[in-house]
């Protein structure tokens, strides 16, 4: 049996998943003191003792950079303490996941900027139609439905996350746009 | 008892086992080239350096202790102060790897690093002691009654005795990092041909100031005294200066044992007359003199019985007093 616990702290939400469930509460900053308590009600909750866990994924974002070390960071050393592999998946994706069709991805940052990418979600699968890339926020062509400041999904983070750890494992490097 | 210590607190990384109190394995990966052509530590490459190597480093020094990561018995990593998005990534690495071991977690003061290491070689010294912390970033004068208990006595009221050898130097034409520099051409000068007063003359406290000195060498300079007796009497005067404070301290404390880290430490002068004052000196082994990760193992040694009320729940923090906690 695989089980991935995902981790994701690239938006102002930190993301907590697994294949069947997510937590996904709004912090703006202290993701890194938050982080620990709300691991562990999330396992609680889902029933999943960390022993269960067969792989990490957490999110390259673009996001943050101090904010997506923490997940990272946090990953990679829950991985090496659990010995399982790890495996970075990219946040954007994990959003447009909570959707189907065209779906353009927004995250802003501050002073009118954002971090934008298109995608095409049939199903579980999804296609890269626009790389995540830095914008202005009011010069976006978007495609498709629009979804602005959403975070990623739980669930998607851990279904990227499997297919990650096969094809990447190991490749954590944030996305630094 | 092994301790997996974890300090990213600048600009390297740095991962220590620590056995029982010893050192097993101290692994740093410096970043000094890549910060060197920007004059400086840039906080974000520092960080995105921490990040790419920290795991590997860990997997290293277990490897070299012939460990897993399920026989460690406790996490340790620095909290602060520092740069924050550094500290960051060794900081929260040590609690994930804490929690999936379900280890304790210890915090640990950057300071406290420095002091510990320099016991090392020194297991049988117990507090009381004092501890003097001079580099190029902090001139600190301890008094530690306890493991993990700190009274500041007293700090610089300006300059880090080490910025003061660094700013001297420079306005003697000398190269980075000046301290080596000045004691070097102050071999060659006589101290005697200058006129350059001593700091704080008459204070009661443990204060430090060095920015005066600074001036006063630039004055020496402009009234065409010889490089070389302008750097003999700043290294006198110096010295000096820092000899007196801790002396005056060991003589108020009734303490005779003193911790002596920071590259200023390496002072050969300052060694001597610390030890002609008949204080009982400990440095810190050469490894463990700069930032490195042991020394946060080291400490979390001392003081990991300290009970701390959820260590995981402690942010990190960019600016952080020992004396506090
Ligand atoms: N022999 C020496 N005499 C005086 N100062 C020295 C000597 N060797 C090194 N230093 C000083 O120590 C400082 C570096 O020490 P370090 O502990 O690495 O400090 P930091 O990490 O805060 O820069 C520099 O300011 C340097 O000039
Ligand atoms: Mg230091």
């Amino acid at each position: 049996m695989v089980l991935v616990l995902a981790i994701d702290t690239a938006t102002p939400y930190l993301v907590l998943g697994l294949p069947h469930a997510e937590r996904a509460i709004r912090l703006e900053r202290r993701h890194a003191e938050v982080l620990w308590p709300e691991l562990e009600a999330f396992l609680q909750q889902t029933g999943v003792s960390l022993k269960e866990l067969t792989g990490i994924a957490v999110g390259r974002g673009p996001g943050s950079y101090t904010g997506l070390r923490v997940g990272i960071a946090a990953g990679l050393g829950l991985a090496r303490g659990l010995g399982i592999p790890v495996a970075g998946v990219e946040t954007l994706e994990a959003v447009a996941l909570r959707h189907q069709g065209p779906v353009t991805v927004i995250q802003r940052t501050r002073n009118a900027l954002c971090y934008a990418a298109c995608y095409v979600v049939e199903g579980s699968q999804v296609q890269v139609t626009q790389p995540p890339h830095r914008a202005r926020f009011d010069e976006v062509v978007p495609t498709g439905l629009l979804t602005i400041d959403e975070p990623p999904s739980g669930q998607a983070l851990a279904a990227l996350g499997l297919a990650a750890l096969k094809a990447r494992p190991g490749q954590v490097e944030p996305l630094y746009l | 008892m092994w301790i997996l210590g974890i300090d990213t607190s600048c600009d390297d990384t740095g991962v220590g086992l620590v056995r029982d109190g010893a050192v097993v394995v101290n692994r740093v990966a410096s970043q000094t080239l890549l910060h060197q052509r920007y004059g400086g530590v840039v906080p974000e490459l520092a960080s995105r350096e921490h990040i790419q190597l920290i795991d590997g480093l860990v997997q290293q020094a277990l490897d070299e202790a012939g460990l897993k990561a399920a026989d460690l018995d406790l996490i340790a990593a620095t909290r602060g102060p520092g740069l924050i998005g550094a500290l960051l990534v060794g900081y929260t690495y040590g609690k994930g790897l804490a929690f999936a071991l379900g280890r304790p977690f210890v915090p640990v003061h950057h300071l406290e690093g420095h002091i510990y290491a320099a016991l090392a070689e020194h297991p049988e010294v117990e507090p009381p002691f004092l501890a003097l912390i001079a580099s190029g970033g902090h001139t600190h004068l301890f008094e530690v009654p306890a493991w993990g208990t700190y009274r500041l006595l007293g700090a610089t009221l300006d300059d880090a005795a080490g910025e003061a050898f660094d700013k001297a130097a420079r306005l003697l034409g000398l190269g980075y990092p000046g301290g080596p520099e000045i004691e070097r051409l102050a071999g060659q000068g006589d101290p005697g041909k200058v006129p350059l007063a001593a700091p704080l003359q008459g204070q009661e406290g443990f204060a430090f100031s060095f920015s005066g000195l600074k001036t006063a060498v630039a004055r020496a300079l402009e009234k065409g005294y010889a490089p070389a007796d302008i750097a003999a009497r700043f290294q006198q005067v110096a010295v000096g200066h820092i000899v007196q404070v801790v002396t005056r301290a060991a003589r108020h404390t009734g303490l005779s044992t003193v911790l002596v880290t920071g590259g200023v430490a390496q002072n050969t002068p300052l060694k001597a007359q610390l030890q002609a004052a008949g204080l009982r000196l400990m440095f810190p082994p050469r490894g463990l003199a700069t930032d490195n990760g042991a020394m946060i193992a080291l400490a979390a040694w001392r003081t990991h019985t300290r009970n701390l009320h959820n260590p995981m729940a402690l942010p990190a923090a960019a600016y952080l007093p020992l004396d506090a906690g």
